[in-house]
């Protein structure tokens, strides 16, 4: 395994986003100062794409910043079902066409950003990413810097090739033993139950400590998605051998795996013994309202989903898929399954998960952010969600007047046999 | 490097105001100045945007959280809002803000928002030393004040053009 390697002017005791960031500036840099970083890939979904066209010209950009890969993904509104979403899509590939954009993910070839970013090797371990959307936090799983911006800053470094960026500080958490009766999404709806805002707000999270080995790489991403929701400005995970094997299957560039330095300095530490987790669920209407699931048993529901960047991988779609086989979707209750890509979305038909979820009564869907930013499939008021997404806001998903309950996929698939919300009978 | 700003207080919000609240989703493709405003605050309070107009707003913990659209700031400062005082802000929030050149002040004294100040009150901040003042109750706020750069950005009317007064030594 490689490391950044130890330079004389650069600062001892280093988190992992001062290597990566110190890494990209080239020098030492202070936490809370203000630099401007060289940015190695900018991504911009459908909505994003649209926002940053005008200020490009507005700028009088003459050619995109070189050093800079632009990935272009269609997902928030796929399939178009209004003429202002066609339209925005059409926005999106005239600037892939102006631009020359290489990188360009097209309906029905990509699917939900963040997954098509992690699958088509965009993101690199040692990276430093932005994007148009808060859920790039999911790339720390990868040892990727993500930073979630709006259109004038990804503009900006289309347009410069750098990002302003407070040198930020850091939260570490150490993880020991391993998951038992509880998933990654569980841990996470635990986190932002017990690390208040003020601890989150403005800092990376790190993940460190024997425990990180046992989790796999999706559910590092579900945890680094995840924890977006507490106000963090990104995340990242230690690391391993599962992050080598990742980066080796699917970078499609350098990467450096990255560790904390023994001696890193956090401004905050907490420690947690993931044998500890039980099931979550984060109730309406915010994703740090956190309780056990057993505290919400019972609670009737009119839909569930199983989607989205937090959790519609392979692994969620296995146990949603498990849960449901040879049963059936409560009548009362529609069940919505959208594949995070079209890559998850071919393995899940390949493993006969698609078979299972339509055999049970479940609606499966394309691959597309749908669901859970109420693009589709909407809420009516007075109606209740169990989710696998990550925002419980009110109208989120629809109806101001709906509740929205955050939960794990196995969560999710038993409640919708159930037809409330329930663990399922072995938790 | 003074920067201070001062506007009458036209609404009060508590913590946790997601981006969608402040800017629908099903608006996400909508970039147009005079299209965004409409729909500030539609979903929870229609009235409130109309009333914006060359007035300040007042917030809770963690303003603009959730997406990081930036529709949720532009819809904010297309209405005519010249000051945005929170207790604290969500961390692209506060980057669309500063991008843009709209003044949000970080209320980070121990005082709790009802004392810091209601609907009507005429608000004076800052940003360089931190203070806030209430000048109609008088009373005053001590606060962190606001990064130099960030002041910098926030004069020169956001990062654009603070990118072009100082080309030479960004690039």
């Amino acid at each position: 395994m490689e490391y950044f390697p130890e330079k004389g002017e650069l600062s001892v005791g280093r988190t992992m986003t001062k290597q990566i960031l110190e890494q990209k500036a080239g020098h030492a840099i202070q936490t809370g100062q203000v630099y401007f970083f060289p940015i190695d890939c900018v991504m911009t979904h459908d909505v994003g794409t649209a926002g940053v066209v005008p200020l490009l010209e507005k700028y009088g950009t003459e050619r995109l910043a070189p050093g800079v890969e632009p990935v272009v993904v269609l997902d928030h509104f796929v399939p178009a079902a209004t003429l202002s979403h066609a339209q925005s899509h059409k926005t999106a590939r005239d600037f892939v066409r102006r631009w020359g954009v290489e990188h360009f993910y097209e309906i029905g070839r990509g699917g939900v950003c963040h997954q098509v970013l992690l699958e088509k090797g965009h993101v690199r371990s040692g990276g430093l990413l932005a994007a148009t959307d808060a859920h790039v936090t999911t790339y720390g799983g990868a040892g990727c810097l993500g930073l979630g911006v709006g259109v004038t800053d990804i503009a900006m470094t289309l347009h410069t090739g750098r990002m302003w960026i407070k040198a930020p500080e850091t939260v570490g958490v150490r993880l020991e033993g391993a998951l038992h009766r509880a998933s990654a999404k569980d841990l996470a709806i635990h986190l932002l139950r017990e690390i208040p805002f003020s601890q989150f707000n403005y800092r990376v999270v790190e993940f460190y400590g024997p425990g990180v080995e046992s989790l796999t790489m999706d559910d590092r991403f579900c945890l680094c998605n995840m924890l977006s929701e507490g106000g963090v400005k990104s995340c990242l995970v230690a690391g391993d051998d599962r992050t080598a094997a990742y980066m080796t299957e699917r970078a499609g560039g350098e990467w450096t795996l990255v560790r904390p330095e023994e001696d890193a300095e956090y401004e905050f530490r907490h420690a947690v013994r993931l044998e500890d987790i039980r099931p979550m669920v984060a109730c309406p209407h915010h994703p740090t309202f956190g309780k056990r699931v057993e505290e919400a048993r019972g609670i009737p529901i009119d839909q569930a989903f199983l989607g989205s960047c937090t959790n519609g991988r392979m692994e969620d779609l296995r146990i949603g898929a498990a849960a449901v086989r040879g049963r059936q979707v409560h009548p009362r209750v529609r069940f919505v399954v959208t594949p995070a890509s079209q890559e998850v979305y071919l393995q899940a038909i390949a493993e006969g998960l698609i078979q299972d979820f339509i055999q049970a009564g479940a609606m499966v869907t394309n691959p597309s952010c749908g669901a859970c930013i109420g693009a589709s499939s909407l809420l009516a008021p007075g109606e209740v969600c169990v989710s696998t997404s990550n925002r419980n806001f009110r109208g989120r998903m629809g109806s101001i007047d709906a509740d929205i309950y955050l939960a794990s996929p196995a969560t999710v698939a038993a409640s919708a046999v159930a037809g409330f919300i329930t663990a399922g009978e072995e938790a | 490097m003074a920067y201070v700003k001062r506007a009458r207080i036209a609404g009060v919000l508590g913590d946790h105001v997601n981006t969608d609240v402040i800017y629908p989703a099903r608006y996400l493709v909508l970039f147009e100045p005079e299209e965004v405003k409409r729909h500030l605050f539609e979903d929870i309070d229609p009235a409130l945007a109309p009333r914006l107009a060359g007035a300040g707003v007042l917030g809770g913990e963690d303003f603009g959280c959730g997406s990081a659209r930036e529709q949720g700031l532009t819809a904010l400062q297309y209405a005519g809002t010249e000051l945005v005082v929170c207790k604290s802000f969500s961390r692209a929030f506060y980057r669309n803000g500063v991008n843009n050149g709209v003044p949000l002040f970080i209320a980070d004294c121990p005082q709790p928002l009802e004392e810091i100040g209601g609907v009507g009150d005429e608000l004076e901040a800052d940003f360089e030393t931190g203070l806030l003042t209430n000048r109609t109750t008088g009373r005053a706020f001590a606060c962190t004040p606001t990064q130099e750069f960030v002041i910098r950005v926030l004069q020169a009317g956001g990062i654009f053009p603070y990118y072009n007064q100082n080309k030479k030594e960004l690039s």
